[in-house]
């Protein structure tokens, strides 16, 4: 019997899709697909594979330290957090991008630090950083859309995926950071103890044509 | 009151990682290593000039009572080759274990850290290389027990030729290393059309599995590469049980600046991060002004503590 391989997916939409592929690759679980329920561990004991079900912003944690094997996290995720974990393959789904947002009459002063709201406070600093450009951190935890309707920030640096939100709150994409899409990610000590597991599973899905 | 007395064994009241180091000493010590105690601090400045080279660029730093500004040693390495006179001709060998001070992984705030390592210092051929390779695996199974161990081995010398063909900037130079680490294939690919660098990120395996990749990528006259096989098959045939422990994989790469040839990390099943990792520094030796030859490697004694406890 091969080792087990426990696997964490980010809850939500991201990770729908992301366990689409896992199945798609010949990795599933019966329960899970039945399940809509609270449940959040689901295992194949006849593949001997472990599913967790956590938080986007946790899967990496989960991985560096060991308590998966591998898992699925958002390229904003992993540049923001810089775990020391391996990043085997780009998922090609969960596509969107980083990007700058302002009212659309916003016109910056290049006198004035520049107030940005972010969930994301080092992506936006070391973008910001790297125009040489002095900036307000604001770190909210969501509806950031707000924040420069009602004066508390000048721009806001988000994920866009359709720009929708953008539109509705009449803000404008003003620069584009970065292209983000889910990663397959591996704890790196697990990577030497379970190669065999861990390789057959990116070459399963790399064979995807994803 | 209970008094000791020869019928208590004293190992039994050390922790766990006083065990370990104990052990490790015990273990240098027996193949000629000489202890090395450091009782004196650094300026701050000395780390900031090698601030690559250390583990975690944070330094603690305090003013001493003349007013300059010291640090809480964040590193030994560094102070070994500062302290000792530079004798190219000869070979001096010391270990250590001692506290450092550090910001440990994503934690963000600094812990008092308990780091063990030998330094081999001087006239260093392929010998010493190999000697020290096999004292790395020595150490990681002194402290594995039962579980199972890896020494992942690299060539820096080979990224470095692989890189030097594609005459990249600095900066870009810095990322592809940096996905080198992260077995980021998807990344390089975007960086640079270099086949081979994509292909040496990916490989990983044991000596047999690999080195006929090696030879397809490379010139089989390749000075660095026959450094790399004779060096990795000389240990298995002394030793056929490192045949299953030794690993090529190139993510075990360290900054380009300090360290050349053969670089390693060592991991036990287990714990997630490698709790072992050295190589060659020639040119941190050459930074520092000397012409000696160094190799030697740190273990990181916290990590026993963080395991998953299933």
């Amino acid at each position: 019997m091969s080792e087990v391989l426990n696997i964490a997916l980010p809850k939500g939409r991201l990770g729908q899709r992301v366990y689409n592929l896992f199945e798609q690759a010949g990795y599933y679980c019966e329960d899970l697909k039945i399940g809509e329920g609270r449940k959040l561990i689901f295992n194949n004991k006849e593949l001997n594979i472990n599913f967790f079900w956590v938080k986007p912003s946790d899967v990496h944690v989960y991985v560096e330290r060991g308590a998966a094997d591998v898992g699925a996290a958002g390229k904003d995720i992993l540049d923001e957090y810089s775990p020391d974990v391996y990043e085997l393959l780009d998922l090609k789904t969960g596509i969107c991008r980083m990007a700058v947002a302002a009212p659309e009459n916003f016109v910056e002063d290049p006198e004035k630090v520049l107030r940005v709201a972010t969930e994301f406070p080092n992506i936006a600093a070391k973008y910001y950083a790297g125009l040489g450009r002095d900036i307000d951190i604001i770190k909210l935890k969501g509806s950031l859309e707000i924040a420069p309707i009602i004066g508390l920030a000048d721009v806001i640096v988000d994920i866009v995926e359709t720009g929708t939100t953008l539109r509705e709150n009449k803000l404008i994409i003003k620069d584009e950071i970065m292209q983000i899409s889910a990663r397959l990610i591996a704890n790196k000590s697990s990577f030497n103890f379970k190669f065999k597991r861990i390789n057959d599973l990116i070459n399963k899905l790399a064979s995807l044509n994803i | 009151m209970k008094s000791l007395n020869d019928d208590i064994s004293l190992i039994n009241f050390l922790r766990n990682e006083e065990l370990a180091a104990l052990k490790l000493r015990a273990l240098y010590s027996c193949n000629g290593y000489i202890g090395w105690r450091m009782s004196k601090f650094e300026e701050y400045e000395f780390y900031i000039r090698n601030k690559d080279f250390l583990v975690s660029e944070n330094v603690l730093t305090f003013t001493d009572v003349n007013g300059k500004l010291m640090a809480l040693k964040p590193d030994i390495t560094l102070s070994i080759i500062r302290h000792m006179k530079d004798e190219p001709e000869s070979l001096r060998k010391v270990f250590y274990d001692e506290n450092v001070y550090r910001v440990s992984g994503n934690s963000k705030t600094f812990r008092e850290i308990k780091q063990a390592g030998v330094e081999c210092v001087g006239a260093v051929t392929e010998r010493e290389v190999s000697e020290i390779i096999l004292l790395a695996a020595d150490s990681l199974k002194l402290l594995a027990a039962d579980k199972n161990i890896s020494l992942n081995i690299s060539h820096l010398d080979l990224i470095a030729e692989l890189l030097a063909k594609l005459n990249l900037n600095l900066e870009t130079q810095n990322k592809i290393i940096k996905f080198i680490a992260d077995k980021n294939s998807h990344g390089i690919k975007e960086l640079c059309n270099s086949d081979e660098l994509v292909k040496l990120a990916s490989l990983s395996g044991s000596y047999k599995a690999v080195m006929p990749e090696l030879e397809n990528i490379f010139n089989k006259n390749n000075l660095s590469l026959n450094n790399f096989k004779n060096i990795i098959k000389n240990l298995i045939n002394k030793n056929s049980e490192l045949e299953n422990i030794l690993r090529i994989d190139f993510a075990a790469v360290s900054d380009l600046n300090y360290y050349n040839g053969l670089v390693f990390q060592g991991f036990i099943e287990g714990i997630p991060a490698r709790i072992l990792a050295g190589g060659q520094y020639d040119k941190l030796m050459r930074r520092m002004g000397h012409k000696s030859g160094a190799v030697g490697f740190a273990v990181y004694l916290d990590m026993l503590d963080k395991s998953i406890r299933s």
